[in-house]
């Protein structure tokens, strides 16, 4: 669901998050408009609203566990964690954590990637938010999800700065709910580096 | 021989179980090592506020031990290393203070009560990512959220009050401790990153690794020049990262204030490299 319709709307801060999220066209490829969070992570203030509303989300849900999905998920993540007293878990790209991991794969455009976590991280039955900057396909979350429930982990919502619903009107990934700030902006006029 | 107990608990590492003070202190199961008594040159939690000597207190946290520094004096143990992992380890705070000195300028650790449980929260992992080399593993810590609040509150009390207005943090590690220090001084968080991540236009530097060069990137406009600058990452080891983050900050004309790691290994004297550049540090591990 979209922040907006759940509790914020009119809340100038979602105002100031969306703008200060900077456009790229044509980034990784043609055709792709990319949404830069790191502009928002340059306006101090905007990056504090955008940890405030999460936290003012989470924190009384009994929430144990932020999974954070590599890179930019380990911008957000820890300060969410930090806030709620909650331990952070990196999902982390193949061969990056060391000792012992269990693996996700999942699909890409072209080919496939894999997700990992670290074994013990996450008990059964602990509460968990899974954070990432942005949800487009919801391939990656949706392997994260898989990975954290292999382990008997509850995941309570997978947060996102920015996203849309993958099906107009469904807001679930997995059955799991998806919570978002912002949608993606089309145009790059409204943010200048 | 003392009793090597691996913990099923993830969040704590492997113990040699020794009766130290401090372990009880933290909650762990203590007794049972065969070191009668206190050994020289241990640190007891209540010592280390003992500012006019210079005791040291070794953690071990290695499953497997080689050898015991000579410091320890009696009672030190040796056991003949199994051929994983022959590696000398231990984690060793002290009361090192910045010193003014010319060759050891602005290299400070930081000595504080709150230092034993980080330290002990981070977890070694022998043989990562190659044979030898007796990897540093932060994720541990991040799992206790004392002690990841902690690791960030000593960072943001040294840097609160010094205008500082760039957190520049080095991916991926770097990303982790970079954002909560700017939010908490109002600084900007700037993501240093390897190539082709960043979007849009950025400056490169490139970078020795032990085989070849790596690239790190940062986004042209930023920083502005003149911006005080703290460059942040979990381990300084050669000191090769920081390097190029401090050459890519410098080329825009920044002023890089300090670099803060949470993990220094000194004998790589990655703060040779820094040149002037000071370097603040939570744990110094040999």
């Amino acid at each position: 669901m979209f922040a907006e319709e759940n509790g914020l709307h009119g809340d100038p801060r979602i105002k100031a998050i969306s703008d200060a999220i900077r456009v790229v066209p044509h980034f990784p490829k043609p055709g792709i408009m990319f949404q830069d969070i790191t502009t928002l992570l340059l306006d101090p203030k905007a990056f504090r609203y955008t940890v405030d509303i999460f936290v003012d989300r989470y924190r009384d849900k009994k929430i144990s566990v932020v999974a954070g999905v590599e890179a930019r998920g380990f911008i957000f993540g820890p300060p969410i964690a930090l806030a709620i007293g909650a331990k952070f878990v990196p999902l982390r790209k193949p061969r990056k954590l060391p000792g012992e991991v269990i693996s996700e794969s999942y699909v890409l455009e072209y080919g496939t990637d894999c997700l990992e976590m670290h074994v013990g991280a996450v008990q059964p039955g602990e509460s968990v938010l899974i954070v990432d900057d942005l949800v487009a396909t919801g391939g990656t979350l949706s392997a994260a999800i898989r990975l954290l429930e292999r382990v008997g982990a509850e995941v309570v919502e997978c947060a996102c700065v920015i996203g849309l619903p993958l099906v107009k009107g469904n807001w679930r990934l997995n059955g799991v709910p998806l919570y978002v700030l912002v949608e993606p902006r089309l145009d790059d006029l409204e943010c200048t580096l | 021989m003392f009793n090597v107990e691996e913990r099923g608990d993830f969040s704590r590492s492997v113990f040699i179980n020794i009766n130290s003070p401090r372990r009880r202190e933290h909650g762990y199961v203590g007794g049972g090592g065969s070191w009668g008594g206190k050994r020289k040159g241990a640190v007891c939690r209540e010592e280390s506020n003992n500012s006019d000597v210079e005791e040291r207190c070794i953690t071990y946290r290695a499953p497997y031990v080689t050898s015991l520094l000579s410091t320890l004096g009696t009672g030190a143990l040796r056991f003949n290393p199994s051929s994983a992992a022959a590696v000398r380890t231990g984690t060793r705070y002290s009361n090192m203070a910045a010193s003014n000195s010319d060759h050891n300028q602005g290299y400070t650790v930081a000595k504080d009560d709150r230092i034993s449980r980080i330290s002990s929260s981070i977890r070694l992992i022998p043989d990562f990512p190659k044979p030898g080399i007796m990897f540093q593993d932060i994720t541990t810590m991040l799992l206790d959220p004392v002690a990841f609040r902690d690791t960030i509150d000593l960072f943001v009390e040294r840097y609160k009050e010094k205008n500082i207005s760039v957190v520049a943090g080095v991916e991926a590690r770097g990303f982790i401790f970079g954002p909560p220090i700017a939010l908490a001084i109002g600084a900007k968080f700037v993501p240093m990153r390897k190539p082709n991540k960043l979007p849009g236009a950025v400056i490169s530097e490139e970078y020795s690794l032990e085989y070849g060069t790596d690239i790190m990137e940062m986004h042209v406009g930023a920083v502005q020049a003149g911006e005080r600058t703290l460059v942040i990452d979990d381990l300084i080891a050669t000191g090769g990262t920081l390097v190029a983050a401090i050459k890519l900050l410098e080329r825009v004309g920044a002023n890089v204030v300090e670099c803060a790691c949470v993990i220094e290994l000194p004998d790589l004297k990655g703060r040779d490299r820094l040149g002037d550049k000071p370097l603040f540090v939570l744990v110094s591990s040999i």
